[in-house]
């Protein structure tokens, strides 16, 4: 079983620079605090990725209530308009509940960043884990 | 389907007792939007980017389908090369890479890489909110 656990974020991340994560978010604010070197580079398409993650669960977040976590309404909409097809695809009506359900940990009724990104991990794994198939038919 | 982890910690398949019952290979179509005219969304975008920047490095030798200790120092030093030069640690390519692979097997798989990708992002959400917060305080 994979686990997230604290002690891995803290490892890998225990050092991560508020400058770094600032370039990484790049979101359109004061960026004073930055040095010059750190804005001129172009993020990698990972950091690219990453970024997104963050914009797109802050996007919906900040439109209602505690602007750093996805009520249902919140999370309703962000699942239609990112993953339409997806929820599309599955012909169950009570789906959202579900995600949120599961993704609510400590039941706060609310979805925040650490709960939103494991939901995108796991999807990301199970699409992953197709294409491999597919690579592998290709080949026999 | 009940949590699987009994000790507190965040498990990719406590969120994914919803997504196990969908078959992954519509999951991977809507994602590809193979059969569909619409755009990928932005978040679909993020996710394809995961996959293929992980297989861009994975495929260079032996298993296709995991990083070995060089694929993931070219993979780190290439996409993260910002993060590997604010670490003070020159061992921090081979302390991350001891604690991604987490079944001791010397490979990373992409689930092990995607909770490095995850462990990053909440680090960085988290300092873009004390940001944030910071920002309306002032006001």
């Amino acid at each position: 079983m994979k686990t997230l656990s604290d002690s891995n974020l803290v490892s890998v991340c225990g050092v991560l620079s508020k400058e770094y994560a600032f370039r990484l978010c790049r979101r359109p604010l004061d960026f004073g605090c930055l040095s010059p070197q750190s804005l001129i580079t172009m993020p990698t398409q990972l950091e690219g990725a990453m970024d997104a993650l963050i914009r797109v669960f802050h996007n919906y977040s900040g439109n209602e209530g505690d602007k750093f976590k996805l009520n249902k309404g919140e999370l309703k909409q962000l699942l239609n308009s990112e993953l339409t097809d997806f929820l599309t695809s599955q012909k169950d009506p009570m789906l959202v509940e579900k995600i949120m359900n599961d993704l609510d940990s400590n039941k706060d009724n609310e979805v925040d960043f650490n709960e939103f990104v494991v939901l995108v991990a796991a999807l990301t794994v199970a699409c992953n884990d197709f294409f491999q198939e597919q690579q592998k038919n290709k080949g026999n | 389907m009940g949590r699987g982890s009994s000790d507190g910690r965040l498990t990719v398949e406590d969120s994914v007792s919803v997504v196990l019952c969908i078959p992954s290979s519509s999951t991977y179509v809507c994602l590809c939007k193979s059969q569909s005219a619409a755009m990928p969304s932005e978040l679909e975008c993020a996710m394809e980017s995961l996959i293929k920047v992980f297989h861009r490095y994975a495929d260079k030798e032996g298993d296709s389908n995991t990083l070995s200790r060089g694929e993931l120092k070219d993979l780190m030093s290439t996409e993260l090369s910002g993060f590997l030069a604010s670490q003070k640690d020159p061992a921090t390519v081979d302390r991350i890479m001891k604690d991604l692979d987490a079944n001791a097997d010397g490979q990373v798989d992409f689930e092990e890489f995607v909770s490095l990708v995850v462990g990053l992002s909440i680090a960085c959400e988290k300092c873009y909110q004390m940001h944030l917060k910071k920002q309306q305080s002032k006001k």
